[in-house]
């Protein structure tokens, strides 16, 4: 049995460890690991080797290499460092190498050494060059942190939505901290240093001095310090070879343990196995290390999960065995598959040597429509590799067309988005909106003409922009009638312009003119000739407004004559409609109506008696009656031809001789017409009358 | 009377639940916005706010005061202004006045704009033009579906009609595939689906878009409602421009029904007073004689009122206790009736009156010769008769309308002189109204071609119909016409008259037309219907000038009950009428129509909507 227990080693009292090689590096270095900046991923990520030729008692010689391996040491990549000097290497937790510049700029590169971006940590970072940095991890990404030659610290929280905060000046530091790094306490990073004796906390706002609880006293400086990959401990080593442990909020001391090594440690982290209770923290010198616990408390640790693991096989471009764990695991399509193969596409458009026909039908081809799979996303990542036009053809394969559009529109193919827009047929809310965004676009992209030109092919985009000009921009809509000939649209805007734009005379008769023109020009003589004599109506009604006073101004024609007449101007009345042609029936019409509402009966009979009516007399009748005449109704009944005698007579009452004229007639619906006006006693007779003349006719 | 539903009719699925919905979301919307508040109110959305939320509800969520949208300068003096409006750049150039007056007067609000249905991008956008867009905050009151009946649900967007059909804008084809999108999350998927029209496929694809986005939302659900069919306003114009006669119909055209109520005024309440009237199926005098030829109804009413008259003549010889009986259980429900009563009593008498005083038989006459198509000339006379004498402006449009459609457009020498003496009737500003309807083709011109009309009609009576249909194809080249009288043929809309129609015993649909036509767009959906898709009608679609834009989709859907299968709603783009409701609600045959329309319609409302009004 002692087999098992050979190798453990008595750790303290109560606790025991051993050593075992889990595997042996494959790698074949070149380079003393202490030469070089070393970075290795968490969670058994790969690692990166840059030579550091830029320490001082070196002297700069050839280009170092940067060096990845896996964490198990098979070369991944390996590419000459072109760029500036490089003080720090981290990995994001998106496996993205993070090479901290001199310089304050930020290079970043893939797993594959692939370059992806840069960004810069500012000009004050700049100006003071970076001292050291740290590349930090908390549950919202990556962070960087950097000390500048001015001993101020620089940060941002998340590389990936870079925000730089400056943090605020330690008072009274004039030279670099002794030891510091980055905490994480209620969501906010912070930067904790130390200074001499003191130890200090930055927020952004402020500075304060902090003290441990419970430390052992005589300290006058701190030479190494850690917090734990969860940020919830801190461990000190102090210059007199004590070591304080607690919380990182500082409220608690879990141990403390003097080691009686005053030398400083080139390395202190703490260290603890998954769901162990227990933790420690291990100190390394150059030739000793040393692991401090203490006793057990709960932790837990965040567990690998499965789309995490996915996303580093993705990133290791194992897509065959991404997805067949995927298949294993029954993941939904869009969670697994879809989502891998999306990741081999953005990585197949990066291979250059490929056509991108070739590209496009392999993508295609593999991912077909497979749910969740967003060929804009692809075709955004052909893009930004500078290939546009491989960008156009995976969009082509993108069913939804509203998709298509912002991409199209960034490579600047705002016709095309235009249409694709319009395709994607909806013009609700988002969609609409799309289409108003790509017509801003042109708007601003197009010269006036090419802007019309190309809605003159959109009719739907037209009547878009159309709709918006009518309400908020007359004039272009104008301009736009005109670029495309559209004189019987331009027709129609001039004479809207006559009464709702333009209040003077002149300006509204100007507008007709041009109305007119343009009819003319659309080949609209009708419109055309209707303008003009609305012209004429108008100059005529300001003169009678001028000459009679009262209100003539846009009265139609029938109503300024009936005006006329009723203010006694017959002379006038009968040459206005002389000048425009009213025709006959019209005018009679009018002046029954007219003379009737003045009561004029004198006049109306003369009238009626001016020539043969054309209109017929029933009219006359009906109007007497309306005013409640039925003396001036009967002068006129005995004038109604014989085709509405019947009715005439009806009208003024006269049921008994309507009933004859029935009969004369023989005709059935007249009769049964006045037998339906046959009420009360007094017609009795009548009635009686009309039915023998029916029983008689039935005989015959 | 008001043909009872058969005994086995499918019950109706209950839409106070989108009324529910409706109110929830606007009472989340006011809490956004928390404290004392002024509520500004568009007109147009006063009445359907009312059917939903009244005031008393709008005061518990600190609505302190109610003011109408108008071009006027606000006079509230509270800290917080809230917007209830239609997207109409005209609010958002008030809502911007309105702000930058605050803001040169060194005085800050909050404001909220909460559009209905839906917000558009053109709004906002005048919003940042105005520069106010910061200052404001916008949100959505996605209430687009008020039930106004128990079987008619309208969108209250008359607007939809003039922006799709006018103007060829298509932003409300969302808000209408948003609104079958919420239906089919509520009351399960629709089985079968057709359609016809541009918008309506238009629509029914985006619809369709949206449920497979949300895809699995109404999967497994059992589908409510068993048909849906789709169409659009301009299918059928004709029916639409023709005078109503059943009594809803009559009386949205006599007083205009608004939001599902009337105004009946002091010739209708005979007193001096206006009131306002909630017409739907509650009201049981109503709900009996709404579908009714008008002719019917007086002596309905009459039978109805002696009917009360006994029940209250029962009081004499009750004793003491049936008088307290009667006092206590029946008296209320008499007295409502007779309240009722003699509503509708006075609404019929004010029809009468008014519908006389029009010769209004005359008017029916000549309708019913457009639609029958003989003594064209002396119709056309009588139309310019009626332009002559200023009878109506809408009316007098109405009926070059209805002529012009009927006639696959005026011949030239009519088109002119029928337009010539309308803008001497009633103004010149109406030539921009006569554009309006050549676009929509509402109002057009026969072309030269097109004078062998008379021709063609001649010839296809003596050649076979499929003759007809290829002299009709080379025409159709020339340009989209109606087509009226050959469809009207083919679907045999006007009734063979044998005797007197008994309008008390209708035969058929006609009957919503005094017997002497069936509408074109309920007949389109009998047919459809009867053939379970449009086998068959080809011609009829090729004449409808539709033959890309009539749809079938049907899934089988073996959860869907025998009783849902005999649901159909009908979705009018662009407007439905009252006659149409009542054609369909007659139809029935098993069948139980549910109506969802943009809004509801009659001929006038159509006209006013392409009439070139000064402001």
């Amino acid at each position: 049995m002692d087999c098992y227990t050979a190798n453990w080693n008595p750790l303290g009292d109560s606790a025991f460890y051993r050593k075992y090689e889990l595997y042996s590096m494959d790698w074949d270095l070149k380079e003393e690991l202490r030469d070089c900046l070393v970075a290795a991923a968490p969670y058994g990520g790969p690692i990166a080797l840059l030579r550091n030729p830029w320490r001082k008692e070196k002297p700069a010689s050839a280009r170092p290499v940067l060096e990845i391996y896996s964490a198990s040491g098979m070369p991944l990549a390996s590419l000459l460092w072109k760029s500036g000097p490089v003080v720090s290497l981290g990995w994001s937790a998106e496996e993205e190498l993070l090479c901290v510049q001199e310089d304050g700029v930020v290079l970043v590169y893939g797993l594959h050494g692939d370059f992806r971006r840069h960004f810069s940590m500012g000009n004050e970072v700049l100006q003071n060059r970076v001292l050291d940095a740290r590349i930090f991890h908390t549950e919202f990404g990556s962070g960087v942190a950097i000390l500048t030659g001015a001993h101020r610290f620089t940060l941002s929280a998340n590389v990936g939505d870079l925000k730089l905060r400056r943090m605020p000046e330690v008072p009274g530091l004039q030279s670099a901290p002794s030891c510091w790094t980055t905490v994480c306490q209620d969501r906010v990073a912070h930067i904790l240093l130390a200074v001499g004796p003191d130890l200090y906390l930055l927020d952004h706002a402020a500075c304060s001095a902090v003290t441990p609880p419970g430390l052992a006293p005589g300290v006058s400086s701190f030479l190494q310090m850690a917090v734990s990959f969860t940020y919830r401990h801190l461990a000190l080593f102090t210059d007199t070879g004590y070591i304080w442990m607690g919380t990182a909020s500082l409220k608690e001391k879990l141990c403390e343990f003097n080691c009686n090594i005053r030398a400083p440690p080139k390395q202190m982290v703490w260290c603890s196995r998954p769901r162990s209770k227990e933790r420690a923290v291990v100190v390394a010198w150059e030739r000793r290390l040393m692991v401090v616990g203490d006793a057990p408390e709960s932790i837990q640790y965040k567990q690998l999960t499965i789309q995490v693991l996915l996303d580093r096989l993705v990133l290791r471009r194992l897509y065959p065995l991404a997805i067949q764990i995927c298949e294993y695991l029954r993941l939904p399509e869009v969670q697994g598959v879809s989502r891998i193969l999306a990741h081999w596409a953005c990585y197949k458009v990066q291979q250059k040597d490929v056509s991108d026909e070739d590209v496009a039908r392999a993508i295609n081809q593999k991912l077909g429509d497979t749910p969740g799979v967003s060929y804009s996303d692809i075709a955004a990542r052909a893009y930004g590799c500078g290939r546009t036009e491989l960008a156009i053809k995976l969009l082509e394969y993108e069913p939804r067309s509203g998709e298509q559009v912002p991409l199209l529109l960034k490579m600047k193919r705002s016709k095309l988005a235009l249409s694709k827009a319009i395709e994607s047929g909806d013009t609700d809310l988002g969609e609409q909106g799309l289409v108003f965004t790509v017509l801003l676009h042109l708007k601003n992209e197009l010269n006036r003409g090419d802007f019309f030109m190309t809605l003159r092919n959109q009719p739907m985009a037209l009547s878009l922009y159309r709709q918006f000009c009518k309400h908020q921009e007359l004039e272009t809509l104008k301009d736009l009638y005109n670029q495309d000939d559209n004189h019987q649209e331009l027709g129609s805007f001039h004479i809207r312009a006559s009464y709702a734009a333009e209040e003077r005379i002149e300006g509204r008769v100007a507008a007709l003119q041009t109305a007119a023109d343009a009819f003319y020009k659309a080949k609209n003589e009708f419109a055309a000739k209707a303008t003009e004599d609305q012209m004429r109506l108008l100059r005529l009604q300001r003169r009678l407004e001028d000459e009679l006073g009262g209100q003539f101004l846009d009265l139609s024609l029938h109503d300024t004559v009936t005006t006329l007449i009723l203010s006694g101007q017959n002379k006038r009345a009968e040459q206005l409609a002389r000048d425009f042609r009213i025709p006959d029936k019209r005018l009679w019409w009018l002046k029954l109506t007219a003379l009737a509402d003045l009561e004029d009966w004198e006049e109306l009979e003369k009238f009626s008696k001016s020539k043969k009516s054309p209109i017929g007399y029933l009219p006359f009748v009906e109007i007497c009656m309306k005013q409640h005449n039925k003396y001036e109704a009967k002068k006129y009944a005995s004038r109604v031809g014989p085709e509405q005698k019947v009715k005439a007579l009806l009208l003024v009452g006269d049921v008994a001789q309507a009933a004859d004229v029935a009969i004369e007639h023989r005709n059935e619906t007249e009769m049964s017409l006045v037998l339906s006006h046959c009420t009360g006693a007094t017609d009795g007779a009548t009635a009686d009358k009309i039915q023998r003349a029916r029983a008689q006719a039935q005989k015959k | 009377m008001a043909f009872p539903h058969r005994p086995d009719a499918p019950e109706l699925p209950d839409f106070s639940m989108l009324k529910r919905l409706a109110r929830d979301q606007l009472i989340y919307l006011l809490e956004q916005l928390p404290g004392k508040k002024d509520l500004f109110i568009e007109a147009d959305l006063m009445s359907p706010l009312d059917r939903i939320a009244n005031v008393s509800i709008l005061k518990q969520h600190e609505v302190d005061k109610l003011y109408k949208v108008e071009n006027k300068p606000a006079l509230s003096s509270s800290e917080q202004l809230c917007f209830l409006v239609r997207p109409r750049i005209k609010n958002m150039r008030y809502i911007a006045s309105l702000v930058n007056a605050d803001k040169m007067a060194g005085r800050t609000r909050k404001y909220k704009v909460i559009f209905s249905p839906q917000k558009f991008y053109a709004c906002e956008m005048v919003l940042e033009e105005e520069g106010v867009y910061g200052d404001v905050s916008c949100d959505e009151w996605a209430f687009s579906l008020l039930p106004l009946d128990v079987d008619l649900l309208s969108m209250e967007l008359p607007e939809f009609f003039r922006d799709y059909f006018l103007e060829g804008d298509q932003r409300w084809i969302n808000t209408l595939a948003q609104a079958l999108h919420l239906l089919s999350t509520l009351y399960g998927p629709f089985p079968n689906c057709y359609g016809i029209g541009r918008c309506a496929k238009m629509s029914y694809e985006l619809w369709k878009r949206l449920e497979e986005e949300e895809d699995g939302e109404t999967k497994g659900r059992r589908p409510e409602i068993g048909h849906i069919f789709l169409l659009d306003r301009d299918v059928d114009f004709v029916t639409a421009l023709c005078s109503q006669v059943v009594y809803e119909g009559l009386v949205d055209d006599t007083f205009r029904i608004k939001c599902g109520s009337v105004d009946f005024g002091p010739e209708v309440t005979s007193s001096d007073k206006s009131l306002k009237v909630l017409l739907n199926a509650e009201d049981k005098v109503f709900n009996e004689i709404r579908n009714e030829h008008f002719s019917n109804v007086f002596g309905f009413l009459s039978q109805k009122a002696r009917n009360l008259q006994a029940q209250y003549d029962r009081r004499r010889g009750m004793d003491i206790k049936q008088m307290k009986n009667f006092v206590s259980q029946e008296l209320k429900g008499l007295k409502q009736e007779h309240r009722l009563l003699s509503l509708h009593i006075g609404a019929c008498e004010s029809i009468m009156k008014k519908k006389t005083k029009q010769d209004f038989q005359e008017l029916i006459k000549t309708e019913h010769a457009l639609l029958e198509g003989f003594n064209i000339r002396e119709s056309t006379s009588y139309i310019e008769e009626h332009i002559d004498r200023q009878v109506s402006p809408i009316e007098s449009l109405r009926l070059m309308c209805l002529l012009s459609i009927t006639e696959n457009g005026l011949i030239p020498k009519d088109y002119r002189s029928l337009k010539t003496q309308y803008l001497q009737s009633y103004g010149p500003e109406h030539l921009l109204t006569f554009s309006n309807l050549r676009r929509a083709g509402l109002l057009t011109e026969q072309a030269p071609g097109d004078t062998l009309t008379a021709v063609e009609s001649k010839v296809s009576k003596l050649v076979t119909d499929k003759a007809a249909g290829k002299i009709t194809d080379a025409f159709s080249s020339l340009a989209k016409r109606s087509n009226f009288r050959a469809i009207s043929k083919k679907l045999n809309l006007i009734p063979r008259v044998d005797g007197e129609y008994d309008l008390k015993v209708p035969r058929d649909m006609a009957y919503v037309f005094s017997g002497a036509y069936v509408p074109l767009s309920c007949r389109i959906i009998e047919q459809v219907l009867e053939r379970r898709g449009w086998q068959g009608l080809d011609e009829v679609v090729r004449l409808l000038n539709c033959s890309e834009l009539a749809f079938t989709d049907m899934t089988k859907d073996d959860k869907a009950s025998s009783e849902s299968l005999r649901l159909i709603l009908v979705v009018f783009l662009g407007g439905c009428t009252f006659s149409e409701i009542s054609a369909l609600r007659f139809l029935g045959r098993g069948y139980r129509f549910i109506f969802l329309t943009t809004a509801v319609t009659n001929s006038a409302r159509l006209m006013e909507a392409m009439s070139e009004v000064k402001a």
